[in-house]
């Protein structure tokens, strides 16, 4: 009786644990059946995970503040101003690729640690404080230059698009950027204390760990990684334009949390994130080669994002019985 | 304590750091270039009457100009186009498209339209998706080619030709990683918008024309407006520019309008699109300046072109382009790539001007050859060899 029960308990925990990704190869079945070779082609999948770099890149980022206890709501903002900077330096004003590239990342750098400050040293909310800022800086993008620049040096789209393995090189930055949070985040002492940072600010302060430099230490990762992704999205379009990044920041928030219901349950993690992003967009190119458009793309999202929550809560509840 | 704050949290902590974002608002505002109305002067005769001629030609029903040449286009039939549209919600698109499928149909074309969602990343995808699924040519419907860079090269690659649609004015070279180009007159369209003002105005117009500087179709049509005013009244004609973009319509075009009529020179507006005109009408009112201001705009949206016939409306004159058309001719240029024919330069896309005076007696909510008149599907379907 025990051991139906704990064995019960552990199919529930797994079926926790591993749900969004079962759901995943669910989807790639129930699409490849309903679709057959039109959707189980190489090249559809090479484009399911060759076009989502910039979107993980981002997720991870903003993952790391979500880790420590913090919100950033800047993060296309950042994203906006890196694509600006790329395109102005290089284009208007004739700066080599390699060095627009770097004033970019520095931008990320910059914008962070005044998020930072206003954060950790004056303690305004994060929410407040990131929420101004992504305006703030989406607006400077625009102010920067009105519209689109073309002509971006092509050898920044070579080094996101050359293909290795039938994939752009941009999905194996992203996919670099998810070993290396994943090896910090889980493997290191920094992400214990993120974690404990996140869980539970006082204790930790009096644990000895020094939380503010841990908070504000997340917020300049997640803008430098914005930055990061705000280039290789350059290197995707070739073009700079103010108005690319906006619409990159509710999927960023829906990839992350679904990703905490998978692999680390309830715990924001890079793997999960990773599961998230390649989900969603596997759902959403399965439906659009069935012939829907446009509102399936919301529905898709929220509506897996609230059934995963939802799920898992229920599973790990079982699991727990 | 406060002797042993650091510069820095010093200067954070500082009150004067709250004026920070209120200086580089100004830092960037300053960088654009404005200048104030100057004071109109007389009636000019002549110009009143040319532009009139011009008026009063646009205001005709259209007419089929264009003529071909004529191809096979069955060498199309069985073809698979995908269409990136650069948003699926407006209904300019629905109408474009509309056209487009109904011509596909009569060709034998297969269609599949991919929504872009007003996200490049998106459509980007989208061009991803309808090379990966092997087609044979792509539209990009207000989708600027030079944003598509990854999903260009990779339908070179495949030998997927791209048709651009309304990515610059009808006359203007095909961008490059495109095969061909459908797009409006929009320097015509500035140039009547300028005629339409010089008119109302009796040539003696203090103007702003509220640009929306993110769809780069704007530069040619403002460029028009510009040229109009220089040729039609250069010395009575006053024009000023602000900007709004279009995720700011919403929010800035009211505020705006507001503050540019309380200037008591200013007698016309010229929001660059119609979509513009809802945000635009009420803050005149508002402003009690209905009386002294008049709005002329582009598009000839369903919906917003009604309001013509509104008594007492500031918005009166609406120019347009038949979207249905507009599809036929996306068609057009589609098969003759298809069916290995030259594509053409200019399809010649109508235009009419809509105001006060002709909109009574038309049915804006009728069908399309009711409101622009003229028939174009059997005389495309004669030049493709199908009629």
């Amino acid at each position: 009786m025990e051991t139906r029960r704990s064995t019960r308990e552990a199919s529930f925990a797994f079926a926790g644990r591993y749900g969004v990704v079962m759901a995943w190869l669910v989807l790639i079945v129930f699409f490849g059946i309903l679709l057959g070779p039109s959707f189980l082609a190489v090249s559809t999948f090479q484009t399911i995970f060759g076009t989502q770099a910039v979107l993980l890149i981002l997720s991870l980022g903003l993952m790391v503040t979500l880790v420590a206890g913090e919100f950033d709501l800047s993060i296309t903002g950042a994203m906006s101003i890196s694509v600006m900077v790329v395109g102005v330096l290089n284009v208007l004003h004739g700066w080599p690729i390699w060095l627009a590239a770097l004033a970019a990342l520095a931008s990320g750098v910059a914008i962070g640690t005044i998020n930072a400050l206003l954060v950790v040293r004056l303690g305004i909310n994060s929410i407040v404080v990131t929420l101004g800022a992504g305006t703030f800086w989406s607006g400077v993008g625009h102010g920067l230059y009105e519209t689109t620049i073309p002509g971006v040096d092509t050898r920044l789209s070579t080094v996101v698009n050359t293909r290795l393995l039938g994939l752009p090189l941009g999905f194996y930055y992203a996919v670099a950027v998810t070993v290396a949070l994943w090896y910090v985040v889980a493997l290191t002492p920094l992400g214990r204390y993120l974690h404990f940072v996140g869980a539970n600010r006082t204790v930790s302060q009096l644990s000895g760990i020094r939380v503010d430099l841990i908070r504000g230490g997340s917020l300049v990762v997640s803008a430098t990684l914005a930055a990061i992704a705000g280039i290789v999205l350059v290197g995707m379009l070739g073009a700079s334009t103010p108005s690319a990044s906006s619409a990159y920041l509710l999927p960023a928030f829906a990839a992350v949390f679904l990703g905490t219901t998978t692999i680390q349950v309830g715990k924001f993690n890079p793997w999960g994130t990773f599961v998230a992003v390649y989900f969603l967009i596997t759902g959403i190119t399965g439906l659009q080669l069935y012939g829907f458009s446009g509102w399936v793309v919301d529905v898709f999202y929220g509506g897996s994002l609230v059934a995963a929550v939802a799920l898992s809560r229920i599973f790990a509840r079982k699991s727990t019985a | 304590m406060e002797s042993k704050m650091t510069p820095l949290r010093r200067a954070v902590r500082s009150p004067l750091v709250v004026c920070a974002p209120l200086v580089a608002s100004m830092l960037l505002a300053g960088c654009g270039s404005s200048s104030e109305p100057k004071s109109s002067g007389p009636t000019n005769d002549k110009c009143v009457s040319t532009a009139k001629v011009q008026v009063e030609a646009a205001k005709a029903p259209v007419r089929f100009t264009f003529d071909g040449p004529a191809f096979d286009a069955s060498a199309a039939r069985g073809k698979t186009v995908h269409w990136i549209a650069t948003t699926g919600d407006l209904p300019f698109t629905k109408a474009v498209f509309g056209g487009f499928e109904a011509a596909a149909r009569e060709a034998g074309l297969k269609v599949i339209f991919f929504d872009g969602r007003g996200q490049t990343s998106e459509q980007l995808r989208g061009v991803q998706q309808a090379v990966a699924a092997k087609a044979d040519l792509i539209v990009l419907q207000s989708i600027p080619v030079a944003l598509m860079g990854a999903g260009v090269d990779a339908a070179k690659q495949a030998g997927i030709p791209i048709v651009e649609a309304f990515n610059a004015d009808s006359a203007a070279p095909t961008s490059p990683g495109a095969t061909a180009s459908v797009s409006f007159a929009y320097s015509q369209v500035g140039r009547l918008l300028a005629a339409s003002v010089a008119v109302g105005s009796g040539c003696n117009a203090t103007s702003l024309a509220i640009n929306s500087s993110d769809v780069p179709v704007s530069v040619p049509e403002m460029d028009g407006v510009k040229a109009g005013f220089q040729e039609l009244c250069p010395d009575t004609c006053k024009l000023e520019v602000r900007d709004a973009l279009i995720a700011d319509w919403s929010t800035k075009v009211g505020p705006l309008t507001q503050n540019a009529v309380a200037n008591q020179n200013v007698n016309w507006l010229i929001p660059v699109y119609d979509g513009m005109v809802q945000f635009v009408t009420p803050a005149v009112r508002q402003a009690n300046a209905a009386g002294r201001v008049k709005i002329a705009s582009f598009n000839a949206s369903p919906g917003i072109v009604d309001d013509l016939k509104t008594a007492d409306s500031p918005f009166t004159v609406d120019i347009g382009a038949p979207l249905g058309w507009t599809g036929w001719a996306i068609a057009d240029q589609s098969l003759r790539i298809l069916a290995r024919a030259t594509p053409v330069g200019d399809e010649k896309i109508p235009l009419r001007i809509f105001d006060q005076g002709n909109a009574k007696d038309i049915d804006f909510k009728g069908a399309e050859s009711d409101m622009y008149g003229g028939s174009y599907q059997n005389e495309y379907k004669k030049l493709w060899g199908l009629e």
